[in-house]
């Protein structure tokens, strides 16, 4: 039985080594977009999100935090493959329609490497409640777990 | 246990028990005379199983194995461990805690096309952390285009990769504690979905979109949800199939599909809600399903609100519904999307009403019966019943042969014999004495029913009757292809959860049509209908006029032959606005019949979001089916860039959503797989390899 276990043990260790090694190489982080409405509500919006293709790979996109954009956003499959992805969302519900600084969405990726990518954001357009056309920014943002756990997380500027 | 045969694998076998007694040792337990044996508390309700827990329950077997990830693996060849890490529960007669609890489907139909959203929700009643993963069917022809996954309040929409780098992403992020799930196609009618991490207690809920335009026959939509993968046969020596294994044994058949079945007796929990709102656009005179209960509330006269009784909620059968609208037969309908890339169309083109006139021409029918193992008891019943219908509307001017397949092919005799009230009477006899058993070599069914010479005076009409149980259809559709000559296959599905995809392929690729029959409904409308359509002739050699609209990038890209009571949808690409007249002409025997229609690109109700991703779906389907006789490095790449561009599910892509916040403690946890039951009227026994 000791034998056993010493080979286990080998194993467990070989296991652990590799893994050690795999995760310098990939990390997986999630990215908090905002926007700033000013006074307007904000009823629907398009950004695009620019990252280096070759070490970023999109692997989910969330829904924001107000509950009218709570929603995972929608994105146009064709833009992928040039190391942009377009968002895209809209809410018909007036009473609830944010204003202000409003995460509307997360994009998660995984990136290849130990150095930070260059991620920006751009807005291509944006209305409010009633559909009329509005002015908007966009920032993009790590997002920075708190804690271990799913839902645990803050945002680092 | 029978001893390893060589040092290949005696290695891995033993690296394998090490590693479940490293394993059981960490849990805490060690082996008594039973085995390792564990039990769970869940006997009495639904708190989390622990399955290291020794409480010396004698009903309840907890066993985690855990081998190295290259096993050799054989089918038959029973002490090779499976190739995953897995828990396996067994709770004799007693429900199984399984992390799937339910399936609910939300469907939309509009015009001839639904909208299908699927959420499957995923929980873990462990108390280790788990992978879960669960084959299951969908349509063959759905266009799956969303996928989110769900936890707690957070909704992740997932993306859609390149299937191996889908893969390699996921596998990093389960090892690296992320929640995380992935969706691949095995076959346009089976998908596998993973979700890696759940962690114990937790939930998480898969939601999955898909488009799926209607079947139409003879006067009626036809709504079909799949609810089970029906277990398939594959030939000694395949690795590509989808074989058909019992619960907790991973790996044993050797395919690289896998579907593992609950015992007779055993239960998962798992059921299913499935409730459909039709929007006819016109009156509906009759809505029904002719498999399940269901609870129809009308919604004026136009719609009707559909939801499957509750008492009905085992997903152990193909879901139909059914519906009939107002006024007889439909008129061709076209639909439309624009967009500032592409204009998209879906024409449905139904066959001129006077070909149901024409004369029926002499045939030469060939069935062949498919007298395999899964179709044991009810549905070889019905398909000898079929049989019969059919046989006794020949006459005299006909030919017939009845061929048999299982593991072996053999046939009532030599060559077709003239359809005489003797070699009737000789046929029917023989249909009495098939019995079914063994394996599915429909490879050997397709030689002896192409395989001799033709009588040109005759129309030769090749019927399967089948379930269509097998795992290597792509070898199947290929050797009909190369075989076929002048013959037309009219596929005959039997059963309660028919492999669709492959008896509609075969259809299409041998130019006839499908029909199908379920184990509660009488074969006798389907039989007329089916006898009916491949009595006339078709109308062939269609040839399309558009009128003013510019059409390109047709699919399918020949119009098909046109049969009576069915009519066809073509999809493409057009430029053009207002009304126009598009002319179809064709030869239906020696007679040249053309026919106008008018239509309205901008007419109301002609706008369709969907039209433009089932133009992709079927893009992708016609290039499968080139793939299918001549594939290519090129094929491939085009069925990937399609689905890439429209974000439309292939078997060169996956969904992939990663939650990145997510930190699970320890590592990826075991992977449990979701058996499901055998189809309704399928037996067990002859079906799994035990």
């Amino acid at each position: 039985m000791r034998g056993i276990l010493v080979i286990a043990l080998v194993l467990a260790a070989g296991t652990l080594s590799a893994a050690e090694n795999t995760e310098a190489k990939t990390v997986f982080k999630a990215w908090d977009v905002r926007v700033e409405t000013g006074d307007e509500t904000l009823g629907a919006y398009q950004v695009e999100i620019f990252y280096p293709k070759t070490t970023v790979k999109i692997v989910g996109v969330e829904g924001g935090e107000p509950e009218t954009f709570r929603d995972a956003p929608r994105y146009d499959p064709k833009g992928l493959k040039g190391g942009r992805i377009i968002l895209a969302a809209f809410t018909t519900d007036k009473k609830s329609a944010p204003k202000g600084t409003v995460r509307v969405a997360r994009i998660h990726t995984s990136i290849e490497g130990k150095d930070t990518p260059e991620i920006s954001a751009k807005v291509t357009t944006a209305g409010n409640i009633d559909g009329k056309k509005i002015t908007i920014t966009v920032r993009l943002s790590e997002t920075k777990r708190e804690k271990k756990g799913n839902k645990n997380e803050k945002t680092e500027e | 246990m029978r001893r390893p045969r060589n040092r290949e694998t005696l290695v891995p076998l033993v690296a394998a028990v090490v590693v479940v007694a490293v394993l059981l040792v960490i849990a805490g337990c060690s082996p008594d005379r039973r085995g390792f044996s564990l039990s769970s508390p869940l006997a009495g309700g639904r708190e989390p199983a622990r399955p290291w827990e020794t409480t010396g329950m004698s009903e309840e077997l907890w066993v985690i194995e855990k081998s190295s990830g290259d096993m050799p693996r054989s089918r038959g060849d029973t002490e090779k461990p499976p190739s995953q890490g897995e828990l396996r529960a067994k709770r004799g007669e007693k429900e199984i805690p399984l992390p799937l609890e339910h399936t609910d489907v939300k469907a939309q139909i509009s015009a001839f096309v639904a909208t299908v959203d699927v959420t499957q929700k995923y929980h873990n009643p462990y108390d280790t952390k788990i992978e879960a993963v669960y084959v299951f069917p969908l349509p063959q022809s759905a266009a799956v285009t969303e996928f989110v996954m769900t936890i707690g309040t957070r909704r992740i929409r997932a993306i859609i990769r390149e299937r191996e780098e889908a893969k390699k992403i996921y596998e990093e992020a389960r090892r690296q504690g992320k929640v995380a799930s992935l969706l691949t196609q095995e076959r346009p009618n089976i998908f596998t979905q993973k979700v890696a991490n759940i962690e114990p207690g937790k939930k998480i809920d898969i939601n999955i979109t898909y488009f799926n335009p209607l079947r139409y026959d003879n006067g009626e939509y036809e709504f079909v949800f799949p609810t089970v993968v029906g277990p398939r046969f594959n030939p000694p020596g395949s690795t590509g199939g989808v074989g058909a294994v019992p619960r907790g044994k991973a790996g044993r058949s050797g395919q690289k599909t896998e579907v593992q079945y609950l015992k007779p007796g055993e239960r998962s929990g798992h059921d299913i809600a499935i409730s459909v709102d039709v929007a006819a656009g016109v009156e509906i005179e009759k809505i029904y399903s002719p498999t399940h209960a269901v609870n129809v509330t009308p919604r004026g006269t136009n719609r009707a609100q559909v939801a499957l009784s509750p008492m009905d909620a085992i997903p152990n059968k193909d879901f139909l519904l059914r519906y009939r609208v107002a006024g007889g037969t439909l008129k061709t309908a076209l639909l439309t999307h624009r967009s500032k890339d592409e204009n998209t169309f879906a024409l449905v083109l139904h066959p001129p009403a006077d070909m149901k006139d024409l004369p029926r021409m002499p045939r030469e029918m060939v069935f062949v019966l498919d007298c395999s193992g899964s179709m044991h008891g009810m549905p070889i019943a019905k398909a000898k019943e079929a049989m019969r219908r059919c046989l006794r509307k020949l006459d005299e001017n006909d030919t017939f042969q009845i061929i048999r397949f299982s593991d072996n092919a053999s046939r009532l005799g030599s060559a077709p014999v003239p359809a005489t009230k003797e070699n009737l009477r000789r046929g029917l006899e023989y249909l009495d004495g098939l019995t079914s058993g063994g394996g599915t070599m429909m490879i050997e069914g397709i030689k002896a029913a192409l395989d001799f010479p033709h009588d040109k005076e005759k129309l030769r009409i090749v019927s399967f009757m089948t379930d269509g149980y097998i795992g290597n259809e792509t070898d199947i559709l290929a050797a009909i292809e190369k075989k076929l000559g002048s013959a037309r296959i009219f596929s005959f599905g039997v059963g309660s959860a028919v492999n669709r995809y492959l008896l509609e392929r075969m259809a299409k690729i041998g130019r006839g049509a499908a029909a199908f029959v379920g184990l509660s409904e009488g074969a006798g409308a389907a039989v007329d209908q089916f006898y009916e359509r491949a009595s006339r002739p078709a109308l062939a050699g269609v040839e399309i006029d558009w009128g003013r609209m510019k059409v390109n990038s047709t699919y399918p890209k020949s119009p098909p032959d046109l049969f009576v009571g069915r009519p066809v949808i073509i999809t493409g690409h057009f430029q053009g606005t207002g009304k126009t007249i598009v002319h179809v002409k064709g030869r239906c025997g020696t007679e040249e019949k053309s026919y106008a229609i008018d239509v309205d690109l901008d007419g109301p109700g002609a706008e369709h979001q969907g039209i433009s991703r089932i133009w992709a779906r079927w893009k992708i389907a016609e290039l499968s089916d080139t793939e299918t006789h001549s594939p290519s490095v090129e094929l491939k790449q085009e069925i990937t860039d399609v689905s890439l561009r429209y974000g439309i599910l292939s078997r060169y892509t996956a969904f992939l959503a990663v939650d990145s916040l997510s930190d699970t403690s320890g590592t990826h946890g075991v992977t449990v797989n979701v058996p499901v039951p055998v189809p309704d009227g399928v037996r067990y026994e002859t079906t799994v390899e035990e």
